[in-house]
């Protein structure tokens, strides 16, 4: 059992579920300002769910997001946001897109350099978690660092599953602004009983030496304005690994043809050879939107037998 | 011995100068002639309209490359040097496996070069390289992966050839690679491919410094477009490269 991390830092929370019977509930669930959980229902047997917000709707340099969350015996998590996460170069700049945020001084050490969010996730070999938030939005010269890393156990006869969604978009379109970021920076790490498994470590930084309309990586993803990473581990016989075996085969079933200029969603699966029923999928759209009907029409699809109707249709409005 | 400046790749050395000819040849035995470095899937999927937009692809999946497998290149080199190398190999191996199982595609390509490499090293120019013949050993025997990187580092460092060097050459191979793949798949001809790769040298060569000091931990792709479309590798309908 790990120990808690200081859950009183600013921007720090802890999530810790156990199962009783048919009811997986929060033995606990704090977090600090600017971070808030909100536990809601699922209304599906064992399954406990909570929302992450970021007081503002998103995060400020400087500010630093620490989550752990230990799923005990046969627990069930599913976490979710409330909105994509907006990712501020500062306070000005939250200001004038009409979101005041006041924050507090708390940590020790030097400012950080933007915005980070690191989350930890200890999960049970009976345990399932899910974390499917909304897109990140970065805005212009924001600095953006994630890193999630995932404690996956087995026993001999079951293994931990695992749904995780990791994407973002090139920024506030509307307003022009497609990759006008400074960086963004995804890395996570999934092992199974302490050995590495599995690392995806993404990084878009701009290396223009002086602000540029394009940046340096701007041209190398045109026309696609979202990204997304799943990540799906479902290993033994129940909905989620047919979740993942139904991805699987509209993989599979696609033979590509040649194209002259580049489709409007295009994705891929690789399978994850050392786990069963483990799959990463990678999605490129030209929309937000088209990536999140992929997601819920193909890739998720089934998902609901997991998650509950409700839930599923809530998650891909 | 190499005395290899940073600001000049190639030592002034004629020996090291011709193993590095030697180690660029295409001819090299290395089965890299099927792997495409994620053009075929890159082009078929509309990422290449023109032949004058090659060499920006080239340069963006160059810098992703480096990003993600220099570190890699590097931690092979120096394997030799800590008081176990063999272990040093497999710790390095495992953290380039993690970071390679969710491409099927490109990790197909780096197991399959990267015991061809060694291969080429035990029977052309080490035949008693114990450190190269027991790590190929143990990836015949299943025990670990056998990542291309790490052994490139290796065969380069126990044939004496410089960090530079080294890092210089894997990224020119990549590049040499890409543009001869181009060449094969009609979308440029052998002169303008020619004159493409010189041009590329100024920019490879920034891409290489930028990665030079980069940790294992460090290694990352910077191009989730072409990692969406290398993936799509094998849903080809018609294709030529294997990867």
């Amino acid at each position: 059992m790990p120990l808690p991390i200081a859950d009183f830092l600013p921007g720090a929370g802890s999530i810790i579920c156990n199962s009783f019977g048919t009811a997986t509930k929060f033995t606990r669930c704090h977090a600090q300002y600017p971070l808030k959980f909100i536990p809601t229902s699922t209304h599906v047997d064992n399954l406990a769910a909570a929302y992450i917000l970021s007081y503002g709707g998103g995060m400020l340099s400087g500010d630093e997001v620490d989550m752990t969350i230990e799923l005990n015996k046969n627990a069930d998590l599913l976490l979710m946001t409330q909105g994509s996460t907006k990712i501020f170069k500062d306070r000005e700049q939250s200001a004038v897109a009409g979101i005041p945020i006041s924050r507090l001084p708390g940590r020790d050490g030097p400012v950080i350099d933007g915005a980070s969010q690191t989350i930890d996730a200890f999960v049970s070999p009976t345990s399932m978690l899910l974390l499917l938030p909304d897109p990140v939005t970065s805005f212009k010269h924001s600095i953006y660092t994630s890193y999630q890393k995932f404690h996956l156990t087995s026993d001999g006869t079951s293994t931990s599953q695992l749904v995780l969604l990791d994407w973002f978009t090139s920024g506030r379109i509307a307003r022009g602004e497609k990759w006008h970021f400074k960086k963004y920076a995804s890395k996570i790490d999934i092992r199974l009983d302490g050995r590495l498994l599995i690392r995806d470590n993404l990084v878009l930084e701009d290396e223009n030496k002086e602000w540029m309309p394009i940046s340096s990586f701007a041209s190398r993803l045109h026309p696609h304005t979202c990204f997304a990473t799943l990540i799906m581990i479902a290993p033994g016989q129940n909905e989620l690994s047919h979740v993942v075996q139904h991805c699987v085969e509209a993989f599979d079933r696609l033979s590509i043809g040649q194209v002259k200029a580049p489709k409007d969603l295009i994705w891929s699966l690789s399978r994850l050879r050392h786990v069963e029923n483990g799959v990463m999928v990678r999605v490129a759209g030209t929309t937000t939107e088209m990536v999140k009907n992929f997601l819920k029409n193909e890739a998720l699809a089934n998902l609901d037998t997991v998650i509950g109707h409700g839930m599923y249709e809530k998650l891909f409005s | 011995m190499m005395a290899a400046s940073v600001n000049s790749p190639f030592s002034a050395d004629d020996k090291s100068n011709w193993l590095l000819y030697l180690l660029t040849d295409s001819a090299l035995p290395t089965g890299g002639f099927v792997a495409s470095s994620g053009l075929e899937a890159s082009f078929q999927a509309g990422l290449i309209p023109s032949a004058s937009t090659l060499p920006d692809f080239t340069l963006s999946a160059a810098h992703s490359f480096a990003f993600n497998t220099v570190p890699f290149v590097r931690a092979g080199y120096y394997t030799v040097d800590s008081e176990d190398p063999i272990a040093a190999l497999e710790d390095a191996d495992a953290t380039c496996e993690a970071l390679m199982i969710g491409n099927t595609v490109a990790r197909r390509a780096s197991l399959a070069q990267g015991v061809a490499m060694l291969t080429l090293h035990i029977k052309c120019f080490s035949p008693d390289d114990e450190v190269v013949k027991q790590w190929k050993k143990m990836i015949r025997a299943g025990k670990v992966d056998g990542h291309f990187a790490i052994c490139f580092g290796l065969v380069c460092r126990q044939l004496s050839v410089s960090i530079e060097n080294t890092s210089h050459l894997w990224l020119y191979l990549f590049t040499r690679t890409l543009y001869s793949s181009a060449v094969r798949m009609n979308i440029i001809g052998p002169y303008e491919a020619q004159r493409m790769l010189l041009r590329a040298k100024e920019g490879i060569e920034d891409v290489v410094q930028k990665t030079m000091h980069l940790t294992m931990d460090d290694a990352c792709q910077t191009n989730p477009l072409l990692d969406v479309c290398q993936g799509m590798h094998d849903r080809l309908y018609t294709r030529l490269f294997n990867s």
